[in-house]
């Protein structure tokens, strides 16, 4: 799934480590997030969300699953 | 994060208790011969139980050492807690078997312990069984962390 993370976090200067204690998760969690890799649940999503003060859909591209 | 904090105090100490009574158990084994079917053999399960309570006791020392450093350390103890409850990491670890593959690796490895005393193809066949499992999962553990 394609995320804006990266822009995001180059944006408040931060490293994939901060945000990923910042979030509770790792920083190998974020790099595969970031490269499409793996997708975050509801929750972890919602973390990262809500840590960029944006809603979900501005954070995570739902174009794949709108298809169905 | 007190919880956890409080779960590591107590793996610290079921740690040390099986570290105390593997070595105990080997000094005992040492100074007491249980027999065995063959003499060359017997040699043989002495030095493959010291290398295995070597590693054993090793890999404990150092998983007490990175919990001590966790409990003095706040940022360690926030990082190592987010290592263990890693949603990423856990499916990884589900998809390769969980902890049930380690319990039957123990049982395995324990049981051709034992059986050695008795008969060395068995000891083989059940070692070479254990570690055809661990291997396995640490295989499929990095193919999936490349994968994820």
């Amino acid at each position: 799934m394609k995320t804006t993370i990266k822009e995001l976090r180059k944006e408040k200067k931060l490293s994939q480590e901060e945000l990923a204690l910042a979030v509770g998760t790792t920083r190998q969690t974020i790099t595969s997030i970031e490269v499409e890799k793996y997708t975050a649940s509801l929750v972890l999503a919602y973390k990262i969300a809500r840590y960029f003060d944006k809603k979900i859909e501005d954070v995570f591209d739902f174009t794949d699953v709108e298809e169905f | 994060m007190e919880n956890y904090k409080n779960t590591i105090k107590k793996r610290i100490v079921i740690m040390t208790v099986v570290c105390l009574v593997v070595v105990s158990v080997y000094v005992v084994n040492l100074f007491h011969d249980f027999g065995t079917v063959n003499e060359n053999f017997s040699d043989y399960i002495k030095g493959f139980q010291l290398g295995l309570i070597i590693v054993l006791v090793i890999f404990m020392i150092g998983l007490m050492r990175k919990y001590f450093i966790a409990l003095k350390n706040e940022q360690s103890l926030k990082k190592l807690f987010f290592e263990e409850t890693d949603e990423r990491a856990r499916m990884i670890s589900e998809k390769t078997g969980g902890n049930v593959i380690i319990a039957c690796a123990l049982c395995i490895l324990i049981a051709g312990i034992i059986a050695g005393y008795f008969n060395e193809i068995i000891f083989f066949t059940l070692t070479g069984c254990c570690l055809f499992l661990l291997v396995t999962r640490k295989v499929l553990k990095l193919y999936y962390r490349g994968k994820y």
